[in-house]
């Protein structure tokens, strides 16, 4: 289980996360919705321990990603770490290299060990398409594609908690019906969080909603109707007009 | 192991960049064009080949560990790697020491490169009546000296590259403080600590290793470069940690 315990995390005043909290079971897939500047992506880095709480904490099962103490060290959640696969919203990849060895580099610094790497690579090339392309230079691929990489770079580990931010921007209806295949498929043993501004885009994939207004969770457990409601009550009205 | 992945990736990616082979060949050619200018003035006079390929090789350097050195963790803020490189599982010492190595690694291939262009100017272009001294004793103790110094210079790009947002005022940044850092530290500690009318060189490590090619070590400035190195490691070490806690990736 995975526990957010009144995480906050403020880069000014009024602007980040604040007290945040969920309680999220492996299995679950949680869509983080909310307008720009919300705090979804700030909330989606403490998840992924890309930040630290600077007050509350965030645990999965017996490692704890908690708050800031004095005795902060450079080594401070890394068990937390290497049960993470991270997607950021920029998908940042290293063009230059080939898909296998770009996924080889991260799967090392994952502590993938060199008898798993093999296997590892393969699976996860495999499951999100890319065993067609793994000679291929990254920045040769197409937009789709190099966000897939970035995806298969966070399946690597074998992720305890997979953490999607904004994974279906700029990629076309068939990509995102394949991302959300894998996605499914993870998700049967991992907590899975994934953001995005639109529902109905995330509703193939979420089990839940998390609403996030100016930094807080607002709502917690919605289905696609109500996230809808709560966040374009205009389109919804305007559907049951038409 | 992850230090060695790290070192690997680094120095491959240096080597394609714009930070890599370019200008270590601009280097070679300036600092060999100034080898040969020495060469020239050097006749008839009591200098020996290793101090002048040392002073010759010394003023390229500094040049080269503000290139190589300028990418570190500046390439990373501009792609965005940043916050990715802050989930990973890797101590924020790792993240510097790879680096830091891959660019000291690019300062061996200069001074690789300085060797054998110093052998085939000796070898097949001097004329052969022209005498001059040299001891592998002291080419030994000049590249010493300059690995050494190359370490401290590459320090000193990485740490700022943390700070700053372009790779053109990360190399600005770190070329002067590479350049007169020296100078002006040690002239402060002298100012401070002793009452003597003590003058420091312009280039300080530049003579020193012209000093350690003719024998003249100085333990000091040696034990100085190395301590000043780790400190800087340590530091960046730091201020990855405490970017990571600000969230200040961009």
């Amino acid at each position: 289980m995975l526990r957010v315990d009144k995480a906050t995390f403020l880069y000014a005043p009024e602007r980040g996360v604040e007290a945040a909290s969920l309680i999220v079971d492996p299995g679950e897939v949680i869509g983080v919705i909310g307008g720009n500047g919300a705090g979804k992506s700030t909330l989606l880095g403490l998840i992924s321990a890309a930040l630290v709480p600077q007050s509350g904490s965030v645990t999965l099962s017996l490692s704890e990603m908690g708050g800031r103490t004095k005795r902060f060290s450079s080594s401070f959640g890394i068990g937390y770490r290497r049960q993470v696969g991270y997607l950021t919203e920029s998908a940042p990849v290293y063009g230059e290299l080939s898909v296998r060895r770009y996924l080889s580099f991260r799967a090392r610094l994952h502590g993938v060990g060199v008898f798993r790497l093999r296997h590892r690579l393969s699976d996860a090339m495999e499951r999100c398409g890319l065993a067609s392309v793994w000679k291929a230079p990254i920045a040769s691929l197409s937009l789709g594609l190099q966000r897939r990489v970035a995806l298969a770079e966070a399946l690597l580990a074998v992720p305890a908690v997979l953490v999607l931010d904004d994974p279906f921007a700029g990629i076309d209806a068939t990509q995102r019906a394949a991302m959300t295949e894998i996605i499914r498929e993870v998700a049967v043993r991992s907590h899975v969080f994934i953001s995005g501004h639109d529902p109905l885009l995330l509703q193939a994939c979420c089990t839940r909603f998390v609403l996030m207004e100016r930094g807080r969770v607002v709502a917690d457990a919605l289905d696609v109707k109500e996230a809808m409601m709560r966040l374009q009550p205009e389109v919804v009205q305007k559907e049951a007009r038409s | 192991m992850v230090f060695l992945t790290l070192l690997k990736r680094e120095f491959a990616q240096l080597l394609c960049s714009g930070h890599g082979i370019l200008p270590v060949c601009l280097t070679l050619a300036g600092a060999n064009v100034l080898l040969v200018r020495f060469l020239m003035r050097a006749e008839g006079m009591a200098e020996t080949l290793p101090a002048l390929w040392g002073l010759a090789s010394a003023f390229g350097l500094p040049f080269l560990a503000a290139v190589a050195a300028s990418r570190g963790f500046t390439q990373d803020r501009e792609t965005g790697m940043m916050r990715l490189m802050f989930a990973t599982p890797v101590r924020a010492r790792s993240w510097v020491v790879g680096k830091v190595s891959a660019a000291w690694c690019l300062c061996v291939l200069y001074l690789a490169g300085m060797a054998v262009s110093c052998y085939v100017l000796l070898r097949w272009l001097l004329p052969e009546d022209v005498q001059i001294f040299a001891s592998w004793q002291g080419f030994l103790l000049a590249a010493s000296a300059l690995l050494l110094q190359a370490l401290l210079w590459c320090c000193i790009g990485t740490f700022v590259s943390l700070f700053s947002r372009s790779s053109a005022s990360t190399f600005l940044c770190s070329l002067a403080s590479c350049l007169f850092a020296p100078t002006v530290v040690m002239s402060l500690v002298t100012m401070l600590t002793s009452s003597g009318n003590l003058q420091w060189p312009w280039f300080p490590l530049q003579t020193m290793v012209y000093d350690c090619a003719c024998g003249l070590v100085d333990v000091r400035v040696a034990v100085g470069c190395l301590t000043v190195s780790v400190v800087l490691v340590y530091a960046s070490g730091i201020v990855f940690d405490a970017l990571r806690l600000c969230a200040t990736e961009r």
